[in-house]
């Protein structure tokens, strides 16, 4: 006889990710078939099944199916990814923009337009995802330095230090420059509307791997968790550790903010839900997590285009409007978190 | 039976040194605790013992082997150390933290087993904490909740078990009965304990052999109504005691005398 309920608890969860994954696609379908034109689901089905060419099913495929997937892509990064930074920096606060990753993408791509003119949307992504990279790769050496390598807190220090120094790079390019200013402007709310299509295929194997990193550090950060030197009395590296971690926040939340922007909060909130309901285990806590924040990301998103129809609202507008709120309830209600 | 060795160990952070040149067997030794005054370097020598911390100089031998060049997870399989007052996640279950333990005998690709799951229920019943493995930490007393962590180091299956002061921040009730349990540990499981201890008294009881540390060496090693003299105390220490014979253990029982001085100083007529 035992008397540890693993076996339940372990269908307890796979029930929970089974009822997350219904709703994610509850939500797909949703944000398809809502908006200015109400699509009813049997026309959303031969849409993306049989086509006909009728402006419905042009609505379907060019518009809404792409701006789901997009959702779907970044809500899915950005939430994993803020799981991912909460983990090893210890701290509930901390959004996958700590590491410098958002404002690194921000400033590649605001420089690429002030000195090169660049103007295609397709190219100054990658300038961002690049930024994002290096940015990243800058704060995990800044946080290194020194004996103790890479610790929670010096590596929100030099994520810190280096965010205030980026933004006040772009602050001082966007000035200079309206062309910069505009796309800036519009890239710090957010939106995952009028993205173009073809970028999805380009940035989806980052993400994919991002996301294949962040299950691979599950295991890894559970340890980490207890504290440095209990993680390596288990027998783990904990550099290493860090760097996969690292890695995966990055070119999760690099390819997100690359192609949709700022989106705020996602990364803040989502993990904050799926602990209270996975609890502190991260093989749980990452998918739930992942899977969190399509449905917010989505949801605000056709609540963007309920509240102020027949127009729309971005959804970066919309997260903010919910996640504000939502946050300092989640703050009030309960104590801090100690991660 | 595992051993530990350390040979010419010289720790220290950044360029001060703690401790240098100190050799040590822990080989086959029971129970031993490791005392001190402040800063004499045992919770430093107790890192490098687990490989926490890397020697400036000298080795850790782990069955004759060099600790450091032993893969890190290899190392876990035959050692286990709990650092001081360990800090775990709001919510984890006792459940949960002493699975965690089990690291070190999964990888990616086998996550969990039934060996697993007997390790994790046999470390449990051996700290008596079945009954509470799903409660979280947080509602734990503070000796449940070492008992816990213990458990975690114990379904890492290890013959080696180094505790860096397991009874810190506990009442003295709690530091009986962690005490005990590590006890039982040696007595009924044959693992091999090597910790830390601030108290003479419960040291002196609790183990088989005493080490005693001062200014990053070893002053005196043995078993404990050989290092607890009158002398060794005040060159360790400086502290000036009696020592008598517990009348519960049989052992020494370290009295200091400055408070009993001031005593006797009082003028007899007690005005």
């Amino acid at each position: 006889m035992t008397a540890v309920p693993l076996g339940a608890l372990r269908r307890h969860r796979l029930l929970i990710l089974l009822g997350l994954a219904l709703l994610t696609m509850g939500v797909t379908v949703a944000s398809i078939s809502i908006g200015a034109m109400r699509i009813p689901l049997p026309g959303v089905w031969s849409a993306l099944v049989h086509p006909t060419g009728t402006e419905q099913d042009d609505v379907v495929r060019s518009l809404r199916l792409p701006r789901t997937a997009f959702g779907l892509l970044a809500g899915t990064a950005l939430g994993m990814a803020g799981a991912l930074v909460q983990g090893h920096t210890r701290n509930p606060l901390a959004d996958p923009g700590l590491l410098g990753v958002t404002q690194g993408a921000a400033f590649a791509m605001v420089l690429s337009i002030f000195t090169l003119g660049v103007t295609d949307l397709r190219v100054y992504i990658w300038f961002g995802f690049a930024g994002a990279l290096v940015a990243s790769v800058a704060v995990f050496t800044l946080g290194s330095v020194g004996g103790g390598g890479a610790t929670p807190i010096t590596l929100a220090l030099a994520g810190a230090a280096v965010s205030t120094l980026l933004h006040g790079l772009i602050s001082g390019l966007v000035l200079l420059d309206q062309q910069a200013l505009n796309v800036y402007r519009f890239w710090q709310a957010g939106a995952i509307a009028g993205r173009d299509a073809r970028l999805l295929p380009q940035v989806l194997p980052f993400v994919l791997l991002g996301l294949f990193l962040a299950l691979a550090n599950a295991p890894g950060l559970n340890v980490l968790s207890l504290g440095e030197d209990v993680a390596r009395s288990l027998g783990r590296r904990v550099g290493p550790t860090r760097a996969l971690g690292i890695a995966s926040i990055t070119l999760l939340t690099g390819s997100a903010v690359a192609v949709c922007g700022a989106l705020a909060f996602v990364g803040l909130i989502v993990p904050h839900v799926a602990r209270a309901l996975s609890g502190p285990d991260h093989r749980w806590l990452l998918p739930y997590s992942g899977l969190l924040g399509a449905i917010l990301l989505l949801g605000a998103d056709i609540a963007g285009r309920i509240v102020a129809r027949p127009g729309e609202l971005e959804v970066g507008i919309m997260l903010a409007l919910i996640g504000g709120p939502f946050f300092i309830a989640l703050v009030r209600r309960r104590k801090p978190v100690r991660l | 039976m595992a051993s530990l060795t350390a040979r010419d160990l010289r720790l220290g952070y950044g360029d001060r040194i703690v401790v240098d040149g100190l050799s040590l067997d822990l080989g086959d030794a029971g129970v031993t605790a490791i005392i001190g005054p402040n800063g004499c370097g045992k919770s430093t020598l107790l890192r490098a013992l687990g490989r926490l911390l890397k020697p400036h100089a000298g080795r850790v031998l782990l069955d004759g082997d060099d600790i450091a060049k032993v893969p890190t997870r290899e190392v876990a399989k035959r050692l286990a150390i709990l650092p001081q007052a360990p800090q775990a996640p709001e919510g984890l279950t006792v459940a949960d933290l002493v699975t965690r333990g089990r690291h070190p005998h999964q990888s990616w690709y086998r996550q969990w087993s039934s060996s697993d799951e007997g390790a994790v229920a046999d470390a449990l019943a051996k700290t008596g904490l079945l009954e509470l493995a799903d409660r979280p930490l947080d509602e734990l007393s503070g000796g449940q909740r070492q008992r816990a962590w213990i458990s975690m180091a114990l379904a890492q299956d290890t013959g080696l078990l180094l505790l860096d002061e397991p009874t810190t921040f506990l009442d003295l009730a709690h530091q009986i009965e962690v005490l005990e349990l590590i006890r039982r540990l040696h007595a009924d499981h044959g693992r091999t304990v090597v910790m830390v201890l601030h108290d003479l008294n419960l040291a002196a009881r609790y183990a088989d052999r005493l080490v005693a540390m001062r200014d990053g060496r070893v002053a005196a090693s043995g078993a404990p109504a050989e290092v607890l003299t009158v002398e060794l105390l005040a060159e360790v220490f400086g502290l000036d005691a009696k020592i008598i014979t517990d009348p519960v253990s049989g052992g020494p029982l370290v009295v200091p005398l400055g408070g009993a001085r001031s005593a006797t100083a009082r003028p007899p007529d007690g005005s």
